[in-house]
């Protein structure tokens, strides 16, 4: 691990509040506010007290939480995945892809898409989270809403 | 030197030039499987949703995954020529709002189509905008952001006056 005295910038990508307009508006199993920050936030905001991959805090050691993300059985790198599982009323698989790069300047976080887990969504979701972390990587132009 | 990588990439490109040809024989637009062509040689992730396409059993999911490649390359296309201060910062959304925006997002996307389906239809649209009918209909359904660029595209082809497609919220 390379050292720095600051922790992730975390930042919001437009591509992540896309999909929380889904998650919150259009899914039968909708994300509250509520739960958002109850259990979706404050785990997130762990991220800023990490320096660097792989990450040090106790939470993010269990696999059930926090692992690489995956697409066709190979990992995609610089790409992670948040997980909560069976969260709200118990049928949210809630699925956070999540960038993390590392620049001159220390570690960043892209929270790139979320999604409720079924069959028919992961592998579309890996897939295009490949295609957001190779822009990330690529220094190609993408649009940020915000950041934690 | 070992002659794998030129193979692998022969493979590449034959896998994407058959998932196209097919691409075409299920009568998705010419234009749009040129770019869904462009996009799987760009990116590895667009390769793997054409594959995911040519793999796809039913016709649902087929659409589901069209409407996505048709995101990336409508993206692509909308940030093509933006140069400097990489990445672009956007104002802020917070979580609290997204509720209310998406249901004035929705409320908006209604209208929109009740216009579209006096004037022909979705289907009638999508051939007019040179966009697939999947996409169109994520458009109208989903609660994300409207792009400008396929709002102008509906107000040229209806004959719309700025007024009907004017928005707090686009992108």
């Amino acid at each position: 691990m390379e050292g720095n005295t600051a922790g992730m910038n975390i930042n919001l990508t437009e591509w992540v509040t896309d999909s929380y307009f889904d998650l919150v508006v259009s899914q039968p199993q909708k994300i509250s506010k509520a739960l958002y920050k109850s259990t979706i936030r404050p785990d997130v905001e762990l991220l800023k007290q990490e320096h660097g991959i792989p990450l040090q805090g106790s939470k993010f050691q269990n696999s059930k939480l926090w692992s690489p993300a995956t697409s066709r059985g190979s990992i995609t790198p610089n790409g992670y995945k948040m997980k909560w599982h069976n969260i709200g009323n118990g049928n949210i698989q809630l699925r956070l892809c999540i960038a993390v790069v590392n620049h001159s300047n220390g570690y960043e976080a892209f929270l790139c898409r979320a999604y409720n887990k079924n069959t028919n969504t992961e592998k579309r979701e890996m897939a295009r989270f490949k295609i957001h972390v190779a822009k990330i990587l690529r220094n190609d132009p993408i649009r940020l809403r915000g950041t934690i | 030197m070992s002659t794998l990588p030129l193979a692998t990439d022969r493979k590449h490109y034959e896998q994407i030039h058959d998932i196209t040809e097919k691409m075409l024989k299920c009568n998705l637009p010419v234009n749009f499987v040129e770019r869904a062509r462009r996009l799987a040689i760009d990116f590895e992730g667009g390769f793997d949703l054409l594959l995911l396409w040519s793999d796809a059993t039913d016709q649902a999911e087929r659409d589901e995954i069209v409407a996505d490649i048709q995101d990336e390359i409508d993206e692509m296309r909308d940030d093509k020529g933006q140069h400097g201060n990489r990445p672009l910062k956007r104002p802020k959304i917070n979580f609290d709002d997204i509720e209310d925006m998406g249901i004035s997002i929705i409320d908006f996307k209604k209208r929109l189509r009740r216009i579209v389906d006096n004037w022909g239809g979705v289907p009638k649209l999508a051939e007019a905008i040179d966009m697939s009918p999947p996409s169109l209909y994520r458009f109208f359904n989903s609660p994300s952001i409207p792009r400008k660029t396929t709002l102008y595209k509906i107000a040229n082809a209806l004959d719309l006056d700025e007024k009907d497609i004017a928005f707090e919220y686009t992108k």
